[in-house]
């Protein structure tokens, strides 16, 4: 017995050098003390019923037909003869139920629209192909708040998308309302689609195309040797994709807010924390608590099987760093037909964007379009002293979590995936799981944590005088926003082959020295894919922003600003946009620096 | 012997002439050289540097007898002195001050008891100061040239910087307009107000930030429920200029209360806006829709507004708004407990929900709604942004409601908060209301006077017109006693039931054309008070006003509160798809 754990611990012994214990360790403490315990506070009346605890609460949503409803009620969509009208709002399952269902529609709309992208941009050659390569981007751009008023210009029946399809080209002999859930769906695909793109184009360039060529030399072509040889291959990357938007699509808030006076589109349970989670005496409520762990647990489970399932097949090639030429065909006209084919869907998804810039520029958007063009609204914000503090911000604090992230995530995706242990896909899966946890959740327990043990200090929120929100808002961007580094790190990780660095480590460098000298420069796109991410999302990040951030208006980000604009004065709407488009210029140009950099090589988002 | 030296370099003649101190220098192209030479210690020529000496000598003895008769000592004339004196006095009050110190050409002088000062000096340019303790000191450029000078100099009060801290529910825009106004006017000047410090809070949160004492100075803007759920926080002001502004608003405007007295009848809040409830009508989506100017509350329970394809009316949720809570609790107290929850039940039948009383404002300006309810200043916004828009009272079903500003008991800074609160209330401050971006109405009528009140003759017209409003008798403490659990039940069977609510509504709506007599008891059997199990006690209760009232207390537990809203909300999904059963049949 004794020599059996006697074993274990050498075994475990060797595998630990100074470096590894510092790398599970500090990522380890972050994350517990900042994520774990806050949250735990925050919940642990989820489990508690009068004092004593209970699983009643889980047992309540479970059994209630609120939450849960396999029947389901309502009709999927109405024709309405007298005002010649079709209107998509989807059917009501019961809270829980509505979120899986649009998540998994999402996931798949977004997978197959996303695959249908990607293998066009990997595999062929055509004119054009970097405008194609551009919008496909371009829904990555977030501009919040604002793009709630475009969406709804957009799909409302008197709005633009059905003058275009019913009143011009005619396509329809009615006009469509996509509604409720149906335009969550709708919305939810076109907005995150670009990460299965991402993902999937990755997989398809880095894929080894010897073994494409293989299977045509035992011939196999087109759609046979795209479905027994590639899309086997690249379906890791795909999955992962695909799963990740499943996530996202379930704690999306977004898309709910912008539809919310549907009753239908209340019933998802991002917006039932979102909506619940404080009242108005700011108790906490139980059940609340409660329907966030579930969200939480199904979150997490779906990131159990990306990681398994990723891992279960390493395609890491022993040859990394040969440029090989590019499996790229040029199209024939059909081709081109079928590819030009996919140009409209491809605008439509970036029209939020484009009319997030059309209301900046416009100076009222009461109609089908925007009227009035005038730069007022851009000069506005130059002239305006207050915007350039919230934009230095906005930046400074982006790039402290920058430095943050990357150096968090260096740690916990090598421990992930070099280190020998069985418990340390846990760590993986704890610096992971900010992603399902939904900001607003995060941005209340810091609250309360902060409030009640740094009384007094600088810290705490209630603090009217001297509360510096940076500390707290800089802490929160970097753990919301860590899991996008970690996993792109862990995925250039895991293409790396780990026999070379056991060649350096033969050689007589230590670990840490591998590290450097051979391993970061192999994974540093990824690294470097990974800040870019991480740049984009803290800089558009929400919920910390405006329920923190907003407590000592010197220190807020650009989005609570854009926040306290859009809501206050009527007729803020355009400057909020102007703000909005700086953010995507922002967002924009950091994308374009570091894609000028990547080229071909886009790194994995996501896993 | 001879140094030979035949093309051109540096050459050390040094070297060459203590070998033999000759040299020649041959095949030298032609062209002019430089030579230099150098030597090592010379001899001085003493005769030369004697000579000098002698010379600078007798150079300064000359420039010293010059100097020296310049500069020699005058006999005195007698100059004529003429007095220079004055008063010194307090900025703010203008009383004299005693025993200030003022200094001038090496003189210093005290004020005597009447503040008085006498200095005889000659005609010139002086320098002078005037300090006195707890004041800061002041210097003046003086010039006597041949007569006496009289001066009255006001030394300013020393005080310390003050930044309020105000916390409020007001938006950016009245914030920083308010500031801006503020912290150019005098009294903020004269008390030395540099800073204004807003905390923009939401209500629940409003009570963590006041049991901090000290940290907050005035409490403004939030609605008079929220201000007195807080009563214990507020005290009464006591500065002159406070009570003078406070004497001159009235105590009702149109039947509402804009002062609020405590027990023991001291002040404890003033209104400084007003405003009624009513809603915000988008004439093209009416015509559109075909659908009538609604004139009273019932109206917005049409069956009209059921039957178009999607809802084209907005309300919000009162737990997220409180001028929805208090619209509701208007309709509860205008119609009555029981048929008041009728028309709130088949309103929400009509109607999008909302998270935001602005969002159903914007639905109304984009066209989105033909029908909003809202607080008057977001009509008035809406019309200003969209002529289409207007904003309409319901005849005798409206109130008033007065928009509070409290001093803070525990306010470390009560002088310069009294005087914030003096501002708002006077007609400068209430110019705020005026701005064409705000559009509320104010307290103080004296605004109009001003040459701002005078260009805003709409805001006048409409002020008038909300003072001959008469509206409900509201009964404040009757709404408070039930408000939580009025919120929390319209919420759980209006809002999370409402896709059935609609249902059944819409099918019961049908009938109205072709069977009266069922839709007549459909539409009472829908709307009837839900009946439900007690969660605690397990009896089935009906949600009277007088339950509502008992539970009230109880609901601040959240863990009460989620177990009573799921009781009302499965009881509310079974009344609602019975009656659409029975209606469809």
């Amino acid at each position: 017995m004794m020599g059996w754990v006697r074993g274990r611990i050498s075994r475990l012994l060797f595998e630990l050098d100074p470096t590894s214990i510092a790398f599970i360790s500090i990522p380890l403490f972050v994350f517990s003390f900042f994520l774990i315990y806050p949250l735990s506070e925050m919940l642990v009346i989820a489990f508690t019923r009068d004092g004593a605890p209970s699983l009643s609460w889980f047992m309540d949503i479970l059994s209630s037909r609120f939450y849960i409803d396999p029947m389901g009620q309502g009709s999927f969509l109405e024709y309405s003869p007298e005002y010649n009208l079709l209107y998509i709002q989807g059917r009501d399952h019961g809270v829980i139920l509505n979120s899986l269902m649009v998540a998994a529609s999402v996931s798949g709309i977004a997978g197959l629209f996303g695959l249908l992208v990607a293998f066009t941009l990997a595999r062929y050659e055509f004119p054009g192909k970097s405008i194609f390569r551009v919008l496909s981007m371009t829904p990555l751009l977030l501009s919040p708040f604002v793009n709630v008023f475009v969406i709804k210009k957009l799909f409302e029946p008197f709005g633009l998308l059905n003058w275009l399809l019913h009143d011009v080209l005619r396509v329809l002999p009615f006009r469509v309302y996509f509604d409720g859930l149906a335009a969550v769906v709708l919305v939810q695909s076109l907005t995150f689609y670009p990460i299965v793109v991402l993902n999937t184009y990755s997989a398809l360039v880095n894929m080894d195309p010897t073994m494409e060529e293989q299977g045509e030399n035992l011939g196999a072509r087109g759609l046979g040797l795209f479905l027994r040889v590639t899309l086997p291959l690249s379906f890791p990357g795909l999955l992962a994709g695909a799963l990740l938007v499943f996530i996202f699509s379930l704690e999306d808030l977004g898309a709910p807010i912008v539809f919310h006076g549907n009753p239908l589109t209340r019933k998802l349970i991002s917006f039932q924390v979102y909506s619940r989670f404080i009242s108005e005496t700011g108790a906490r409520s139980p059940e609340i608590a409660a329907l966030s762990l579930i969200l939480l647990a199904c979150a997490i489970a779906v990131f159990i099987v990306i990681r398994n399932y990723v891992s279960l097949r390493p395609y890491a090639t022993v040859s990394r760093g040969v440029r090989w030429k590019p499996r790229e065909r040029r199209l024939g006209p059909i081709g081109l037909a079928a590819a030009y084919l996919m140009l409209p869907p491809l605008v439509f998804s970036s029209l939020p964007q484009i009319g997030v810039v059309a209301l900046a520029l416009s100076e009222r958007w009461a109609g089908l379009l925007p009227e009035g063009l005038t730069l007022w609204n851009l000069v506005q914000i130059f002239v305006n002293p207050r915007v350039s503090r919230f934009l230095v911000n906005s930046l400074a604090y982006a790039v402290i979590s920058i430095a943050i992230i990357i150096s968090l995530s260096l740690m916990s995706s090598y421990a992930a995936s070099r280190l020998r242990f069985r418990w340390i896909s846990l760590l993986d899966a704890l610096v992971t799981s900010p992603i399902a946890i939904p900001g607003i959740a995060i941005a209340i327990a810091y609250f309360y944590f902060f409030s009640n043990h740094f009384r007094g200090s600088p810290l705490d929120p209630i603090n009217v005088l001297q509360f510096n929100p940076a500390p707290i808002l800089v802490l929160g961007y970097s753990l919301r926003r860590l899991p996008f580094a970690a996993r792109s790190i862990f995925a250039g990780l895991q293409q790396v082959h780990v026999n070379l660095e056991e060649a350096a480590m033969n050689l007589g460098a230590g670990r840490l020295r591998t590290i450097v000298k051979v391993t970061a420069p192999l994974i540093s796109l990824n690294i470097l894919s990974g800040a870019l991410t991480s740049f984009v999302y803290v800089v558009g990040e929400v919920s910390l922003s405006i329920i923190i951030g907003v407590l000592n208006m010197e220190y807020a980000p650009m989005t609570a600003y854009m926040r306290d604009v859009w809501l206050s004065a009527v007729g803020s709407l355009q400057i909020a946009a102007a703000l909005g488009l700086l953010l995507m210029l922002m967002q924009l140009s950091v994308i374009l620096i570091t894609t000028v950099g990547l080229k071909q090589r886009y790194a994995f988002l996501g896993v | 012997m001879l140094t030979k030296i035949s093309c051109i370099q540096k050459i050390n003649l040094n070297k060459i002439l203590r070998q033999n101190q000759r040299f020649n220098l041959e095949k030298l192209k032609i062209n002019a050289y430089p030579i230099k030479g150098m030597g090592m210690g010379s001899k001085v020529d003493k005769s030369n540097s004697k000579r000098i000496i002698i010379a600078l000598g007798l150079i300064l003895i000359a420039i010293s007898i010059v100097a020296f008769y310049i500069l020699r000592p005058r006999e005195e004339i007698p100059e004529k002195k003429y007095l220079f004196s004055g008063r010194v006095i307090d900025s703010a009050t203008g009383s004299p001050l005693k025993d200030a110190t003022v200094k001038v050409a090496g003189l210093s002088v005290k004020t005597d008891e009447d503040g008085r000062y006498r200095i005889e000096l000659k005609p010139g340019n002086y320098s002078m100061t005037v300090e006195r303790e707890g004041y800061t000191s002041r210097s003046e450029v003086l010039e006597i040239r041949d007569r006496d000078v009289s001066m009255t100099i006001t030394l300013v009060k020393v005080r310390k910087p003050i930044t309020l801290v105000i916390l409020t529910r007001h938006d950016t825009t009245i914030q920083e307009k308010a500031k801006a106004s503020f912290l150019a006017s005098n009294i903020s000047k004269e008390l030395n107000i540099v800073d204004l410090r807003f905390m923009p809070s939401a209500g629940p949160l409003w009570e963590d930030y006041l049991k901090r004492e000290g940290e907050v100075d005035v409490a403004w803007g939030g609605g008079p429920t929220l201000f007195d759920s807080l009563l214990k926080y507020w005290a009464q002001p006591t500065s002159k200029i406070a009570l003078e502004i406070i004497g001159e608003i009235p105590d009702k405007i149109g039947g509402a209360p804009i002062k609020r007295f405590g027990g023991d009848g001291s002040l404890l809040w003033v209104a400084s806006a007003i405003s009624s409830f009513g809603y915000t009508v988008n004439n093209r989506g009416l015509s559109s829709w075909r659908l009538d100017k609604p004139l009273s509350w019932r109206d917005l329970a049409s069956p009209g507004l059921a039957l178009l394809p999607y809802p084209q009316l907005g309300i919000a949720d009162p737990l997220r708004s409180t001028s929805h809570t208090r619209i509701y609790e208007i309709i509860l107290q205008a119609y009555g407990w029981e048929e008041g929850w009728r028309v709130l039940a088949l309103m929400a039948a009509n109607s999008k929900i909302y998270d935001s009383s602005d969002a159903v404002r914007e639905g109304v300006i984009t066209g989105d709604l033909a029908i909003g309810i809202t607080i008057d200043f977001y009509g008035y916004q809406a019309m200003k942004v969209n002529p289409d828009t207007e904003y309409i009272i319901p005849e005798g079903e409206s109130i008033i409601n007065g928009d509070p500003i409290a001093l803070v008991a525990s306010s470390r800074n009560r002088e310069a908060a009294e005087a914030f609160i003096a501002w708002v209330l006077s007609p400068e401050g209430q110019k705020l209301w005026l701005d064409p971006s705000i559009n509320r109405m104010p307290v103080n009528e004296r605004v109009f006077e001003t040459p701002e009140g005078r260009a805003r003759e709409d805001l006048r017209k409409l002020y008038e017109r909300t003072l001959k409003t008469r509206g409900i008798e509201f009964d404040d403490d009757r709404a408070l006693r039930t408000e939580m659990a009025m919120q929390q039940y319209f919420k759980a069977v209006l809002i999370d039931q409402n896709l059935e609510l609609k249902r059944a509504w819409r099918e019961v709506a049908k009938l109205r054309e072709s069977d009266p007599k069922r839709y007549e008891e459909l539409r009472r059997r829908l709307t009837d008070l839900i009946s439900f199990k007690d969660p605690t006690t397990g009896k089935v209760e009906s949600f009277t006003e007088e339950y509502a009232a008992a539970i009230n207390p109880r609901l601040a537990d959240p863990a009460f509160s989620d177990s009573m809203m799921k009781a009302w909300r499965d009881a509310a999904r079974e009344r609602f798809t019975e009656i659409y059963n029975l209606a469809s049949r």
